[in-house]
């Protein structure tokens, strides 16, 4: 099943993905058939020496992560996603099951954890009310405190954290806004310097 | 005369000056004061890195807006989303509040929570109404077929949006082209993604997600796209040119801010409402509309 979600390609976008454990534990052969088994050859199935039973708790712990326990696997997300309708390696169901297993390295440390446009389609259609867009804000803050944070996601924080919004308004934008008859840009910033200083990124 | 705190967001001023433009002038032509204020990011591109500074960034606008008692008005489907998910957090999530509420005391700023937020298109429709719409039209749109595109976030989530309009079968912007004249289309999954958020993270699935609104335009004879948000209109106008020469396709659909085409029937010039900015040409679509002069 989780070759569905691409990571038998071993194609890291962007270099930041954990690379694979190879030393599948002899001991389980039934657990959960399907997905875990003891044939050494399958690199694409899940060994149980990465589940991590702790993560589980940690994301049902926080706000928006406490409902993907309610998910039957039904499927309806990934038909409603229209990223999965151009994008086969992005399937939404696939990672609630990773979720649930606890394969917290696979799922934090993945380049599809970034794909999400975050359209809130599934969550309108999901049948368990699972939130999908919200477990997916709450597991990409979890991989940023963990160190993976997408490359475009970096660089927009340090803008933002520097200058309060996502693209800097310089003079040419503000000479250019002057010749539309447009307002120049508000450069007072309203205690933003005080307000940066509490955030918690971009630093 | 209506006054609302303009929130502008940080694509719109920068990259999007002809939805800006078109805005001011149909808001003045409506008696609709639009008073700018030194606003920063809406927290929306934060949520994803980290939610809670992401909420506090979000209400440091609120504490603006509040402190010049005004309520909020967006131009960016994504704003509005973001803007009105974190103000329901903050009023109903007691904890949250208490914590976010400290956090702008120490920033010297303080949010009671009197702020309401909504999207300029979803005012239109519940203030100025499209009956009062139609009274402002000079010039009849007849005979011009358009899709509107309403952004996920003008509508979703739907629990945040406390039953206004309908997250899979979307209305309202379409009633509010109708008062021009202009028929709306009527086409299945009306209410798809444009694909915008991912064109940092992954250009080509972003592009192909574009593509499919296109191609539905297309198929359904639509003379443009009419949008109500920055990022599907960057995604649609300038994501085509992109499509058409990524992808080896010609779609030559004109994408249209809400404004542009209001203000069209307004009788305002091509000029005043930023034509000229708009990627796709929309030669043919203006030559369709001085035909049909009323």
């Amino acid at each position: 099943m989780l070759h569905l979600l691409g990571w038998s390609k071993t194609k890291p976008i962007y270099g930041f993905a954990t690379p694979r454990q190879s030393n599948p534990s002899p001991r389980v052969t039934n657990f959960h058939p399907g997905v875990f088994n003891t044939d050494k050859g399958r690199k694409d199935l899940v060994n149980v020496s990465e589940i991590n039973e702790t993560f589980c708790r940690q994301v049902l712990a926080k706000p928006g992560g406490d409902r993907f326990r309610a998910c039957f696997q039904c499927g309806t997300c990934t038909a409603s996603c229209p990223v999965r309708a151009v994008e086969s390696r992005y399937n939404p169901r696939v990672l609630v099951k990773m979720v649930e297993l606890g394969l917290r390295e696979r799922v934090l440390g993945s380049d599809i954890l970034w794909l999400c446009s975050l359209c809130y389609q599934c969550q309108e259609r999901c049948p368990e009310d699972v939130r999908f867009p919200e477990l997916m804000t709450v597991l990409r803050n979890m991989a940023v405190e963990a160190g993976y944070i997408h490359p475009s996601f970096a660089k927009l924080a340090s803008i933002v954290a520097e200058q309060g919004r996502i693209y800097e308004v310089d003079d040419f934008i503000n000479m250019r806004r002057k010749q539309l008859g447009l307002p120049v840009v508000p450069t007072d910033r309203y205690e933003w310097g005080k307000l940066s200083q509490l955030l918690r990124f971009g630093k | 005369m209506s006054r609302y705190a303009f929130f502008l967001g940080c694509t719109t001023p920068v990259r999007v000056m002809n939805y800006e433009l078109s805005t001011r002038k149909v808001s003045a032509k409506l008696s609709i004061e639009l008073v700018d204020l030194p606003f920063t990011c809406c927290g929306y591109p934060i949520e994803s890195i980290n939610r809670e500074s992401a909420m506090l960034m979000s209400m440091r606008n609120f504490a603006l807006a509040e402190s010049k008692g005004l309520d909020i008005l967006t131009v960016c489907s994504a704003c509005a989303g973001a803007l009105t998910r974190f103000s329901n957090a903050f009023q109903e999530d007691e904890a949250s509040r208490t914590r976010i509420a400290s956090q702008l005391k120490s920033a010297g700023l303080e949010y009671k929570g009197s702020v309401k937020v909504r999207h300029f298109a979803r005012m239109l429709y519940e203030d100025i109404g499209v009956a009062k719409l139609k009274d402002a039209v000079t010039k009849d749109l007849k005979g011009l077929k358009v899709l509107t595109h309403y952004g996920c976030h003008y509508v979703r989530p739907s629990e945040s949006y406390r039953g206004f309009d309908d997250p899979e079968v979307p209305h309202t912007v379409d009633e509010l082209v109708e008062a021009t004249g202009a028929e709306s289309l009527d086409v299945p999954q009306k209410s798809v993604c444009c694909g915008a958020p991912l064109l940092p993270v992954d250009k080509a699935v972003a592009l192909s997600m574009a593509e499919v609104k296109l191609q539905m335009a297309q198929a359904a004879g639509a003379d443009a796209l009419v949008v109500i948000c920055p990022f599907c209109g960057i995604s649609y106008d300038r994501g085509q040119l992109e499509i058409e020469a990524e992808f080896q396709r010609k779609y030559g659909i004109p994408v249209l801010y809400l404004p542009q085409l209001l203000g069209l029937a307004m009788g305002f010039s091509p000029r005043d409402l930023g034509f000229m900015m708009n990627s796709v040409k929309v030669q043919g679509i203006l030559e369709k509309v001085s035909g049909v002069k009323a």
